[in-house]
C-alpha cells in the first residue's frame, strides 16, 4: 500500500517579513520541512531545517550584514515556537 | 495554504510537475543541486528546492516499487492491454533498455506499428521513449499490472 504522502505550502505575513515553509508529510508522520522567516526589504533571512532521522538544524544569511546577536537569537526562538504552532496546526 | 498529494498523482503527473523545476531552472535537478548553495540559497530558491528534491524522490520511489496506476475515463474508454502490446511489454521485462526497431525486431511487426504502441504505452506511463531521430530507445517503467475492477 502507497503511504500517503503530500508536501504542504505555507506563507504568511509575520510582523515585518513572511514565514514561508514546506512540510512533506508521509501518512501522519513529517519527513521534512524547511520553514524561512525572511524579512525581504532587509534582504535577511533565517531558514530552520529538519529531515527525520537527522539533527535538525537553522541557517542564518551569512554575507547579510544582520542584526545583533541577541537579535538572530529572538529570531530562531521565535521560528521554532512558531513551527511548533504549525506543527500542531497541521495535525489537526 | 497549498498542497500536493503525492499519491494521487500517477507518474506521468509527477513528471510534469518536475516538469516546472527543470523550465523554471533550465536544468535538471542534479544539475541545479551541482550549482545550489544551502547557506546562501534565497529563501524562494532554497523552498523550491526541498519541493523538487521530494518529487523527485517520490518519482524514484514510483519506479522502484514498480506501481503505476492509470486513469481510465468511462466516457472514453482506452483499450491499453492489446495483446501487441502486451507483447512489447513482455519483450521490454528481457530487455530494457531496448531500440524501437530492435522491439520490431524482437515482435515481429514494422516499426511504425511499434512506435504507435510504445508512445501510447509511454502516454499511460508504462515506458519512458528517449532519444532523436533514428535511434529512439524505449524503458521500461513497471515491473507487474494489476487491474482493480
Amino acid at each position: 500500500m502507497r503511504l500517503a504522502a503530500r508536501i504542504q505550502r505555507v506563507d504568511e505575513p509575520y510582523e515585518s517579513g513572511r514565514i514561508s515553509g514546506v512540510i512533506v508529510w508521509s501518512d501522519s508522520s513529517m519527513t521534512k520541512y524547511r520553514v524561512i522567516y525572511s524579512e525581504r526589504v532587509k534582504d535577511e533571512w533565517i531558514r530552520f531545517d529538519h529531515k527525520s532521522g537527522e539533527p535538525s538544524h537553522a541557517h542564518l544569511r551569512t554575507r547579510t550584514p544582520l542584526r545583533s546577536f541577541e537579535a538572530m537569537k529572538r529570531d530562531l526562538e521565535f521560528l521554532v515556537s512558531k513551527l511548533q504552532e504549525l506543527r500542531i496546526y497541521f495535525r489537526r | 495554504m497549498e498542497e500536493i498529494r503525492l499519491d494521487r498523482l500517477s507518474l506521468g503527473e509527477l513528471e510534469r510537475e518536475i516538469e516546472k523545476y527543470q523550465r523554471k531552472y533550465g536544468m535538471s535537478f542534479d544539475e541545479f543541486m551541482k550549482s545550489y548553495d544551502d547557506d546562501e540559497a534565497k529563501p524562494d530558491t532554497a523552498l523550491d528546492q526541498i519541493v523538487w528534491e521530494t518529487l523527485e524522490e517520490a518519482k524514484a520511489a514510483r519506479i522502484r516499487s514498480g506501481r503505476i496506476d492509470v486513469k481510465v475515463s468511462e466516457e472514453r474508454p482506452v483499450v491499453v492491454f492489446t495483446p501487441k502490446r502486451v507483447e512489447i511489454l513482455r519483450a521490454l521485462s528481457k530487455k530494457s533498455p531496448a531500440t524501437v526497431r530492435e522491439l520490431a525486431k524482437l515482435t515481429g511487426r514494422p516499426e511504425k506499428a511499434v512506435y504507435n504502441d510504445v508512445r501510447l504505452l509511454q502516454a499511460h506511463g508504462f515506458v519512458k521513449l528517449e532519444g532523436g531521430r533514428g535511434r529512439k530507445t524505449v524503458s521500461l517503467l513497471v515491473r507487474e499490472v494489476l487491474i482493480r475492477i
